[in-house]
């Protein structure tokens, strides 16, 4: 709490109207909160970092556990240093963004990392649709392009931490009306009651 | 992206017992549930910070404060259902 009041100001928009939401208005802030993945429900959240010129410094999709949000919200204050950085230009400014944010993921923790798996819905989504489409970025690739398989030879997802790092530095220092937020949180279903009924049953989705 | 090092929870520690603990406390996480009475005066502290309604409001502010803004899109209102 601190640090969003003293580090940021603050912007809240509703995206009820975008074409890449699914749906919600299932839960009030009334209601009991769950625990939940990182990156789950992608499509109706997104958390951006902005420079007061418009680029975006950072970005994540979802809900994150609060440390895992604190550690990405701290590099994102440093991002954002790199940006004012007169002294650079914009290549460079985008090649140190890009290493910043892949260098990040290696020192991250595990316990990152656990929190960091696929809903189990969204796994099962992207396999079905991901399963002819080599070129999906949310499968570990190899050098000539086939998918990494596990031991047991299950395509391996990249967990959420890493696709979205993965996909900010393929998107260094963009300007926000450049930034594609649908290719962005493009990952899992679209569409999945997840109420677990907990405070009532919400609405249904239709 | 092509990587060259796959970064999963199994390659990114060798200690068995610290990822056991990782994918423990997770799941312990998952299962969470936090009563509004434990989560309200978090709720009236957030609600309570000034959040702006235009991303060009915020710029004004942002620039004269020399800050980064924190813009969240979400699926409902800040006060209401989501």
């Amino acid at each position: 709490m601190p640090m969003l009041r003293r580090d940021f100001v603050l912007g809240w928009k509703n995206i009820r109207k975008e074409k890449y939401v699914g749906d919600s208005f299932g839960y009030s802030r009334k209601q009991t909160c769950v625990g939940t993945t990182n990156g789950a429900g992608g499509k109706n959240v997104q958390l951006f970092i902005l420079s007061h010129d418009g680029v975006v410094i950072h970005a994540l999709p979802g809900f994150w556990h609060p440390e895992d949000l604190e550690h990405e919200l701290r590099l994102a204050l440093v991002s954002f240093l790199l940006w004012q950085d007169d002294g650079r230009t914009l290549a460079q400014k985008r090649r140190m963004y890009q290493r910043l944010v892949l260098t990040d993921l290696r020192y991250q923790s595990a316990a990152t990392y656990a929190r960091s798996d696929w809903q189990g819905f969204d796994k099962f989504h992207e396999g079905r649709i991901g399963g002819g489409d080599t070129s999906r970025d949310t499968f570990e690739h190899s050098a000539d392009g086939k998918r990494k398989v596990t031991d047991r030879g299950a395509p391996i997802l990249k967990p959420m931490n890493v696709l979205a790092h993965q996909r900010m530095a393929a998107r260094a220092f963009l300007k926000f009306e450049d930034f594609d937020i649908k290719a962005f949180v493009d990952y899992g279903t679209r569409f999945y009651d997840n109420n677990r009924g907990i405070s009532g049953p919400g609405r249904k989705l239709k | 992206m092509p990587s060259p090092v796959t970064l999963t929870l199994e390659s990114i520690s060798a200690d068995p017992e610290e990822k056991a603990r990782a994918r423990k406390e997770a799941r312990e996480f998952f299962k969470l549930k936090v009563p509004v009475r434990v989560t309200a005066p978090a709720m009236r502290k957030v609600t309570k910070l000034r959040w702006h309604k235009t991303l060009a409001k915020a710029s004004i502010r942002a620039r004269a404060e020399k800050k980064a803004i924190l813009w969240i899109q979400a699926l409902g209102d800040l006060k209401g259902f989501t």
